[in-house]
């Protein structure tokens, strides 16, 4: 990126599906129209976007699916803004407007061979499932993956259609539980830290990777901890209010680090070191 | 290039032939404020004043077009913004101001991204600064790691009472400079071991105090009673951070209709309170206390970390406009009082490194 270039303007994407995921939640598949773009385009699980609706404004969104399938790009997004809002209107074949790849990401290629546990809650799925689908794709690298994901009810539930594919993958646990179940819910019930210390995962030789509600993380952390993970086993991503996306427009920082450049992947190791306004 | 002299009565001639090079802009007297105006030939700029407003958004504008879009029958068209910018010129910007242009320059054209709009600004603007032989009341350059005498710029220029000395300090200073050939002399080595001798002495005109390091901000971040007895009176105006020389934060904001309309990158201020305020409704940053916190810690320990630089140049604005009369140099010396009872002399707090 040292060329200077004119980052903070977006090129055109269209839109060639949706779907509908939960009440307020959608993802949508984009396609950057511009064929050079698209090819320097190249992204790792856990990097973001900022997708733009032009005369509304722009929304910071990260990336959901995985670099290995390459013809489209995935977003799921919540409906909590006015950007938001406006992007849920679109269908099929509308514009979009896109600019990234932004911050670190996972450091995917640091884990082949390890054991994966996933910890996560709501939308807090989405910049994990970059990173599953990315492991189930290159599946000999990787040993065992555990997932363990809930949300507040079963309707909350993102990646539904998704599940089936992983229940079957090697090796490869699902485990899901809903804060308050409705009417034919044959699953758990329970706050995702009781079932991460039912399912009491092993830290030896593994990773785990949590995102979701700010209380569910720092429950989640205090836990993984207790069961023996050390704090560089323990990675996570955090969520800010973003605008640029480069380190520039002064928002997104705990104390010198930048959410949108310096992470947001940090491992809990980093996360101890700063002190800043979370 | 030579250092040369410029007699006093030759300046107004060399500013005119200036214009030729480009647009020049230099301290102007307005009716309530004084700022950095366009003067055209034949005008005398007043050099005394040191501007209320600072020189930054002749080239880190207030409002920049980044992009005009239209939604037709074909879809969606973005046109990246890209008047043609003509060369100008900063007359008598003060040593304070023109570092406050490398400060710019390590937020906005690190290696990491480069905006765009500021760096063709910068590239087209040649920076004349003219040593300050009174610093003001409020200026603690000294304190900053700068000097009233500070050579920045492109071409670096000191009053010696009848005539100036000149220094040219990059290529486009010296391409300036030439514009003005045959109304220089060179200067000599008496004019040399003055002006030499004049570096000293501002420099120590300008009072220095013990600051606080990197360490010493990092152990008081959670002294929660020290910042909210600091920002007590602080109203959030954002006033301190507009008139800032070195504050950048901006914010991206749609102007239009859904069929067509503009974006802009706007000024900003970490003062607001909805500034850090997400879509969800989490605000890390909601108490004022936190506010001033971050911009105090942004300017004197996160950009140090990240860019080795301070990030204030001790111009004193924002303590001559703030509405409550906050005042930058008391945190600091507050802080480092704070922090190092227990070191010994001034002289040596003066002088330890401000990165540990
Ligand atoms: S100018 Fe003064 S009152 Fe206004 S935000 Fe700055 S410190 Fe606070
Ligand atoms: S913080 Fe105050 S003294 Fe420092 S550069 Fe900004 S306006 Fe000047």
């Amino acid at each position: 990126m040292a060329a200077i270039t004119d980052m903070l303007v977006p090129v055109n994407a269209t839109v060639t599906d949706v779907i509908g995921e939960t009440p307020d939640v959608k993802t949508f598949k984009i396609k950057i129209d511009d064929g050079n773009y698209r090819e320097s385009f190249a992204y790792r699980p856990g990097q973001f976007a900022e997708l733009s609706i032009l005369g509304i404004g722009e929304s910071t969104i990260s990336i959901t699916s995985t670099p290995t399938r390459p013809d489209y790009l995935e977003f799921s997004i919540k409906r909590i803004g006015l950007v938001t809002e406006a992007i849920h209107t679109l269908v099929s074949c509308n514009k979009i407007a896109l600019r990234g790849p932004y911050g670190n990401g996972f450091p995917v290629e640091d884990w082949k061979g390890k054991d994966l546990v996933f910890v996560a809650g709501g939308i807090g799925l989405a910049p994990l499932r970059s990173v599953i689908n990315y492991m189930l794709d290159n599946r000999d690298d990787y040993g065992r993956i555990q997932l363990i994901y809930g949300a507040r009810s079963p309707q909350d539930l993102v990646f539904r259609w998704e599940y089936d594919t992983w229940r079957q993958a090697k090796d490869f646990d699902l485990e899901i539980t809903v804060d308050g179940a409705s009417e034919g819910w044959m699953g758990r019930v329970g706050f995702v830290p009781a079932l991460l210390k039912e399912a009491a995962p092993s830290p030896e030789n593994a990773i785990a990777l949590t995102c979701g509600p700010p209380v569910m993380i720092k429950f989640v952390l205090q836990d993984l901890v207790s069961m023996g993970f050390k704090s560089d086993q323990i990675i996570t991503t955090l969520e800010s209010k973003m605008q640029c996306g480069v380190g520039q427009c002064g928002r997104c920082n705990i104390g010198p680090k930048y959410i949108c450049k310096d992470g947001p992947v940090f491992t809990l190791t980093e996360l101890n070191k700063i002190k800043g306004d979370f | 290039m030579q250092a040369k002299i410029l007699k006093t009565e030759n300046l107004q001639a060399w500013l005119d032939k200036l214009a030729s090079y480009g647009e020049v802009y230099a301290p102007v007297k307005g009716k309530d404020t004084s700022s950095f105006e366009r003067v055209n030939a034949g005008v005398m700029p007043d050099f005394s004043i040191r501007t209320d407003v600072p020189p930054k958004g002749l080239i880190f504008r207030q409002a920049e077009k980044i992009l005009a879009y239209t939604v037709g029958e074909d879809g969606l068209e973005i046109k990246r913004a890209g008047e043609e910018i003509s060369n100008r010129i900063i007359f008598g910007i003060r040593p304070c101001d023109s570092r406050a242009f490398d400060i710019l320059d390590a937020a906005l054209l690190n290696p990491y991204a480069s905006e765009y709009s500021y760096s063709v600004m910068r590239e087209r603007t040649v920076l004349i600064t003219l040593a300050c032989n009174e610093p003001g009341q409020t200026c603690f350059c000294t304190t900053v790691d700068g000097s009233p005498a500070g050579k920045v710029g492109n071409v670096w220029i000191i009053d010696l009472g009848d005539r100036y000395y000149v220094e040219a300090l990059s290529p486009s200073g010296e391409q300036v400079v030439m514009l003005g050939e045959g109304l220089f002399m060179d200067a000599t080595e008496d004019d040399k071991l003055l002006v030499q001798h004049k570096e000293r002495e501002l420099f120590k005109a300008v009072s220095r105090f013990p600051a606080p390091t990197v360490g010493d901000l990092n152990r008081i971040f959670d002294d929660e009673d020290f910042w909210k007895r600091l920002a007590d009176k602080c109203l959030s105006c954002g006033m301190c951070t507009f008139l800032c020389p070195t504050c950048h934060c901006y914010e991206i904001k749609d102007e239009g209709n859904p069929k067509s309309g503009d974006r802009y990158r706007i000024w900003d201020s970490c003062m607001f309170s909805n500034f850090t305020l997400a879509a969800g409704g989490h605000n890390p940053r909601v108490e004022h206390w936190k506010r001033l916190r971050q911009r105090m810690m942004h300017k004197f320990s996160y950009f140090i970390e990240n860019s080795g630089v301070i990030g204030c140049v001790g111009c004193g604005r924002c303590i001559r406009s703030c509405p409550v009369a906050f005042d930058v140099r008391e945190f600091l010396r507050d802080a480092a009082l704070v922090c190092t009872a227990t070191v010994g002399s001034i002289d040596g707090l003066l002088d330890r490194d401000r990165t540990a």
